[in-house]
């Protein structure tokens, strides 16, 4: 079941990224910002991130979902298709909300000007982004009616992409695949369970619950469906899940 | 209390504060989120915005779930807090039976510390209990001890009940100087028995709020039951006080000016004047407990300004506040008229490093009517300047070690009622660890 699961979701994610079209032309690092942001990064991130910015911190090593390594510019929340790197407004998003269900919080308290810097300094991690740059972002059509028959659509979708292998039948993340499920870099990592506030790791809001199915968490088995279905399929899936939270 | 006894409490007290450690420097917190100090601190005990939204969200970091917080950090949540050092002191016009002196001491201080026990227990459970004391007389009391429910359907709604900090414009408990209270906060009319003091811990309950997720506008509104008397009324509240506070933040687009904070604060209270009074074989009248009438008003009405310049992971921070108060002329003794007086204080910090804060302020409060018209218009004026450093030597995620340093001087006028010749002045002086875990 597992390999299963994983074929379906290297595939789904392979063709998935080839139809989106891959990497952008690399941005210019605006190094000045970098330098501002590196003040800001060592009060408040690097006790989790790690003075060389690789998820290493002193504490990393107590979280379950331990804190991202940003020298691979592997990154979960995006509106770039799968595998992509992720704009500069993803990592703004994700500095100001933070990362739900694990220990990454809102720093909107640091104000746009320092989140743009720290942005710049997130980026200064890694040579990725000095070869290649985002592409552009995906388009989320406008939501359709969230009723009764979108969430039993919602509910077949859920059936057919076999989310259930991971996230389990009623989307408590207990799937039989929970066990064997690991990160890119090696790591244990649970499936969301869709009936936990924060269940959604780039935030609750339908769009946003949109954005992740079909772009893929990215150094997660979370693949993205961009390929194999369609946007009111998406959205009936987004219904479903949402309609999972007790 | 007399006039004269209270400037030489004022002043007595003042060569003493810093011997008791501070509470609110909780690195239990720092060890249950994994972040070092500086993270919820500009520099610690001082809170920054992150570390105050995590305190009035009752010790959890986000609205959302703290669960992945529970289940990743395994940690008793109790810290201690203390402080070492050297200390120097010179007071003038102190009496003595051969008349005023100047006296002079120094040496290394009798450390105490604060035992504190901080903690969320769910999303919607908070609760802070800080045992101060164990110095050299053994003594401890609870400095607060209170329970807290957040989020009753909404941020803008919290519970606290207990023995509480009031929501000051700066907290006394997170202040950087080891030897200066804010001497606004202690202040009364001379002569005056209000026993209110808005830097004293609370006996009462709270309300609170703020906005969800960011800085921006944020409330508390408080009852106390004493007011700080020490002879209950006849009242069920015995001298009940309401305390509201409200302050609006803004963070502006500009590099230079980062972060900005206006907020208004208000204290009024009703204490007894008269009490049935008890006189002991060979001793002086004193006050009965439970039976104190003829409730007078005391009140106290203020504002403040905080600027932030520079980045605010390196913070220049502006701080002014200043207030108008007045005690009703029944609680004054030998008055004819009520007590007026302004004061607050103007306060620069800078962390220029991570590691390293330096400090400067001034204090002062002013008479602008003697309850006692019969009194030299400045008497128990009060004045300080108060500057140091700290310096970070260590810090991690569960406990720092700074070294601090702190010279203070404190002048208060026209102690002439003391049979004193002019006004006291005190200088004090510390250098030693200040050391939280």
């Amino acid at each position: 079941m597992t390999l299963r699961l994983l074929a379906l979701c290297s595939l789904v994610a392979s063709s998935a990224f080839a139809d989106e079209g891959g990497a952008g032309p690399p941005q210019p690092l605006d190094s000045a910002a970098a330098a501002r942001g590196r003040r800001d990064y060592e009060r408040y991130c690097v006790w989790c991130h790690g003075e060389r910015g690789d998820g290493r911190g002193k504490s990393a090593r107590h979280f379950d979902t331990l804190p991202r390594d940003f020298t691979s510019a592997t990154y979960k929340c995006r509106t770039t298709a799968s595998g992509a790197l992720p704009t500069d407004e993803d990592l703004r998003h994700t500095i100001l909300h933070g990362v739900h269900g694990t220990g990454m919080p809102s720093w909107v308290v640091l104000g746009s000007l320092q989140v743009a810097d720290l942005v710049q300094t997130l980026k200064a991690f890694s040579p990725r982004w000095r070869s290649e740059g985002p592409p552009p972002p995906i388009v989320v059509p406008a939501e359709t009616p969230d009723t009764r028959e979108s969430i039993e659509r919602g509910q077949a979708v859920y059936a057919r992409m076999q989310c259930a292998t991971c996230h389990g039948e009623s989307g408590h993340g207990d799937g039989p695949a929970l066990a064997s499920l690991r990160d890119d870099f090696g790591n244990p990592i649970r499936a969301a369970d869709f009936s936990q506030r924060g269940a959604f790791r780039c935030g609750d809001e339908p769009a946003r619950v949109y954005t992740t199915f079909m772009t893929g968490l990215n150094g997660t088995p979370m693949p993205s469906f961009a390929a194999v279905i369609s946007a009111g399929e998406a959205w009936d899936l987004v219904h479903f899940v949402r309609s999972l939270r007790k | 209390m007399s006039p004269a006894i209270r400037a030489a409490a004022a002043v007595a007290a003042l060569a003493v504060v810093f011997t008791a450690g501070r509470a609110d420097a909780i690195p239990a917190f720092a060890r249950r989120t994994g972040m070092g100090c500086p993270a919820c601190h500009d520099a610690w005990p001082r809170l920054n915005d992150f570390g105050e939204l995590y305190r009035d969200r009752g010790y959890r970091v986000d609205s959302i779930s703290d669960e992945a917080w529970y289940r990743a950090l395994t940690n008793v949540p109790v810290s201690v807090r203390t402080s070492v050092g050297y200390q120097y002191q010179n007071l003038t016009n102190q009496a003595t039976d051969q008349g005023a002196v100047t006296t002079t001491s120094g040496g290394f201080i009798f450390p105490a510390a604060d035992l504190l026990f901080g903690t969320a227990f769910s999303d919607h459970v908070s609760a802070l209990v800080v045992a101060s004391g164990f110095g050299r007389d053994g003594t401890v009391a609870l400095e607060s001890a209170w329970g807290r429910i957040n989020d009753i359907y909404t941020p803008w709604l919290n519970v606290r009940v207990g023995k509480l900090e009031l929501d000051l414009p700066m907290s006394e408990h997170r202040t950087y100087t080891l030897t200066q209270p804010y001497l606004v906060y202690h202040y009364h009319s001379p002569g005056s028995s209000n026993g209110f003091s808005l830097g004293d811990n609370q006996l009462g309950a709270e309300v609170s709020g703020h906005c969800p997720n960011h800085v921006g506008f944020r409330y508390a509104l408080a009852v106390s039951s004493d007011g700080g008397s020490p002879t209950a009324s006849q009242w069920a509240f015995s001298a009940p006080t309401i305390y509201g506070h409200v302050t609006q933040t803004v963070l502006p687009r500009s590099r230079l000016l980062s972060r900005v904070r206006v907020g208004f604060f208000f204290d009024v209270g009703w204490t007894p004047s008269q009490f049935k009074t008890l006189t002991p074989m060979g001793g002086a009248p004193a006050p009965v407990a439970g039976t104190g009438f003829q409730h007078r008003l005391v009140f106290q009405t203020g504002g403040e300004l905080h600027a932030t310049f520079g980045p605010l992971a390196r913070p220049l921070m502006l701080s002014v506040v200043w207030l108008y108060g007045e005690d009703d002329k029944d609680l004054i003794a030998n008055s004819a008229q009520n007590g007026k007086y302004h004061g607050g204080f103007v306060e620069l910090a800078y962390t220029p490093l991570l590691a390293l804060t330096a400090f400067f302020r001034y204090d002062g409060v002013y008479a602008l009517q003697q309850g006692d018209p019969t009194q030299p218009p400045a008497t128990g004026d009060q004045t300080a300047f108060t500057a140091g450093v700290r310096y970070a030597i260590w810090q991690a995620a569960w406990g720092s070690l700074m070294g601090h340093a702190e010279v203070s001087t404190t002048n208060t006028e026209n102690a002439a009622t003391l049979a004193m010749p002019a006004a006291v002045r005190g200088t004090l002086a510390f250098a030693g660890f200040d050391f939280a875990l």
